[in-house]
């Protein structure tokens, strides 16, 4: 087995099968979040990251250049969910917070679980529309990503952008057109976001379509320059 | 012009108009590490007692400006300069001594918090789900009320029908879109019901011998139907939004128990979490409390089962099993509302078990066991007293709560 950093902690992992796979270095070896399989190379256990569970990892996988969550980077992660791709972050991060909002009471309980062992998982039950309900709890942040599914999502991204992103800090967003449109042309739809993306103070510097992992979705990042 | 900025260890008031520093900190309040979560909680609940309270500390004088940021819709400039230092803040009086402990505390607090949060969420929504349970009830009683007086009422007119068209619901579609006798045709009616119905009620309609009535007595009718049918859709709304409800609440309940009758074991219990705190035993029999008192009291047979006595299972089993099929399924349900309220979805796995173990009773007890004659006799004559007991007991249940005895009657699905 091949472990080579490709980004800052986040790891290809050659288990010598020819499929080509990503991992970050768990936090909490022995623990597994989601049922991803784990693999020990020379003492150091990682965590295969899931490309079909998590946009992050498939936008990677599908060749993403910029990638702004770094070891020490704060992050404010909205539609954490169970905390499949939250946890990841986590790891990369290593001793820096990921504030974690979430909106369904009941989804959250199983966030819950996970934030047990990662203490720099920060739960947060709240609605990402309504950035002032915690904003005495998040600091500035030096990366906010978005995976909320809504229709405005965009809207919800600067909005959280102006409370909690540093000048120059960095906005990712998983869009998935059908949660924005059923019937328009995805391309349309993307392209409708990019603006309200870049009218609201985003700068795009990379868009990466992940499929095949998931159908009409894209990742985008962008700079924050209000 | 001030401005109050909470974080989650303390609050800061800066005397900001130009630029800033932490010089610009004017007053600030750590708070007791114990009383950091309900401080939280307090504020996203809209309970601002500590602002005053702060204020008053302060010694702000009432015709001071305070902008309370978290009460705001857009940040403010001092707002940003204290989340850029949360942490530097906190240790600069004395809250943390590392960054990681600012981590661990901070996670701490909010798990605290969302704990509070959840709890509170969880309580509404069994409210919601209490409230709808009750509002279908409430509803099936007066569908029942209206549909027979619908049927008294048409009855004057067209009196066959009555006897021919069973389903409430249907009888008040028919009025409604058909109304007068001579609309009662084979053709349009094979549209509502089987062919072989449709005939039957277009005879009926023809040499019906019912009284003549006016455009006017009619249109009466039509329009007390047509509320009905109003009903009955509300009906179908209410049960949808129950079953939204369920699923986001407790979904291996719903899946294991159907929503309705899932909503019923929430309702009859005052709440998913005194549910999930029942034993399996006591699950079987929720809903047969005057049974059971009578077999505590008078020493009749226990009841076999409750409300869950409505389950598919138990009533696709013969008559013999039902009991046992009935513990089986409690036990299940016992398992899963605990995995509800602890937010884990095994019901898949669950239902799986259970349909393995009915399987296994049934070939067990293929047929029902013959006990010693004497036995049996002395049973049954135990268990006629029982149930005049309970039909004395069920008379008087009625009069006190009317609804009771109907609700089977307009639902199929409740
Ligand atoms: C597609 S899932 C996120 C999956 C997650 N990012 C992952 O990769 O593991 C979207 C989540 O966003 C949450 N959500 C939707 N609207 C929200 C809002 N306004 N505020 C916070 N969370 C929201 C949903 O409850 C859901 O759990």
């Amino acid at each position: 087995m091949k472990v080579r950093e490709i980004f800052d902690n986040v790891y290809e992992i050659d288990t010598g099968d020819g499929v080509r796979r990503i991992g970050t270095k768990s936090l909490v070896p022995s623990k597994r979040v989601y049922g991803e399989r784990v693999v020990k190379i020379e003492g150091v256990e990682y965590r295969i990251w899931n490309p079909n569970k998590s946009k992050l990892a498939a936008a990677i996988l599908k060749g993403l250049k910029v990638m702004p969550i770094k070891r020490g980077s704060k992050v404010l992660y909205l539609g954490a969910s169970a905390g499949t791709t939250p946890s990841h972050v986590a790891d990369i991060v290593e001793y820096a917070p990921v504030y974690s909002v979430e909106f369904s009471p009941r989804i959250m309980r199983e966030f819950l679980e996970v934030c047990k062992d990662r203490k720099n998982l920060i739960p947060i039950l709240g609605d990402a529309n309504l950035p002032n309900t915690y904003s005495n709890i998040v600091e500035m942040v030096d990366v906010i990503y978005e995976d909320v599914a809504q229709v405005n999502q965009a809207e919800i991204l600067i909005k959280n952008a102006k409370w909690f992103l540093k000048e120059g800090g960095y906005g990712i967003i998983a869009i998935k057109a059908r949660s924005i449109d059923v019937v328009k042309d995805p391309k349309e739809i993307f392209k409708e976001q990019r603006e309200i993306l870049t009218e609201g103070g985003f700068k795009i510097v990379d868009e990466v379509d992940i499929e095949p992992f998931e159908r009409d979705h894209v990742l985008m990042v962008g700079i924050w320059q209000p | 012009m001030y401005y109050l900025i909470f974080t989650s260890y303390g609050a800061f008031l800066l005397d900001y108009n130009g630029d800033l520093s932490l010089e610009n900190i004017k007053y600030y309040k750590i708070f007791p590490e114990e009383d950091i979560p309900k401080i939280m909680y307090d504020l996203r609940r809209g309970n601002l007692q500590i602002v005053d309270k702060l204020k008053e500390e302060w010694n702000l004088k009432d015709g001071e400006k305070v902008i309370v940021e978290y009460l705001e819709e857009e940040p403010t400039t001092p707002g940003k300069f204290v989340r850029e230092n949360v942490y530097t803040l906190g240790k600069r009086y004395g809250v943390f001594n590392s960054y990681e402990e600012f981590i661990e505390k901070t996670n701490l607090w909010t798990t605290e918090l969302t704990k509070l949060l959840m709890k509170e969420a969880s309580e509404r929504k069994d409210k919601l789900i209490i409230q709808t349970v009750s509002a279908l009830d409430d509803l099936d009683e007066t569908l029942n009320l209206f549909s027979e007086r619908l049927r008294e009422w048409y009855s004057l007119y067209f009196p066959e029908m009555d006897k021919i068209i069973k389903k409430h619901e249907l009888y008040a579609k028919l009025v409604s879109q058909f109304l007068k006798r001579e609309n009662y045709t084979r053709t349009k009616l094979k549209e509502f019901l089987p062919s072989k119905t449709a005939k039957i009620l277009s005879k009926a309609a023809k040499s019906s011998m019912g009284a003549e009535l006016s455009e006017r007595d009619l249109s009466i009718i039509k329009e007390f139907a047509d509320q009905i049918i109003s009903l009955y859709n509300l009906r179908d709304k209410l049960v949808k939004y129950l079953e939204e409800l369920m699923e986001e609440t407790a979904p291996n309940l719903t899946k294991l128990a159907g929503p309705s009758l899932g909503a019923r074991l929430i309702s009859l219990t005052g709440g998913l979490e005194r549910l999930s705190k029942l034993p399996a035993s006591t699950i079987q029999v929720i809903g047969a409390e005057k049974a059971l008192f009578a077999h505590l009291r008078l020493g009749a047979d226990p009841p076999k089962h409750g409300v869950i006595f409505q389950h598919p299972l138990i009533q696709s089993s013969p008559w013999w099993i039902r009991g046992k099929v009935a513990r089986a399924l409690a036990c299940k349900l016992a398992v899963g509302v605990r995995a509800d309220v602890f937010g884990n979805y095994i019901a898949d796995e669950l239902l799986e078990a259970l349909n393995k173990r009915v399987e296994e009773i049934k070939r067990k007890y293929p047929e029902p066991r013959k006990k010693t004659s004497k036995k049996r006799k002395e049973k049954k004559e135990k268990g006629k007293k029982k149930k005049k007991e309970d039909k004395k007991k069920k008379k008087k249940g009625k009069k006190s709560k009317k609804g009771k005895k109907v609700i089977g009657k307009t639902s199929s699905k409740w």
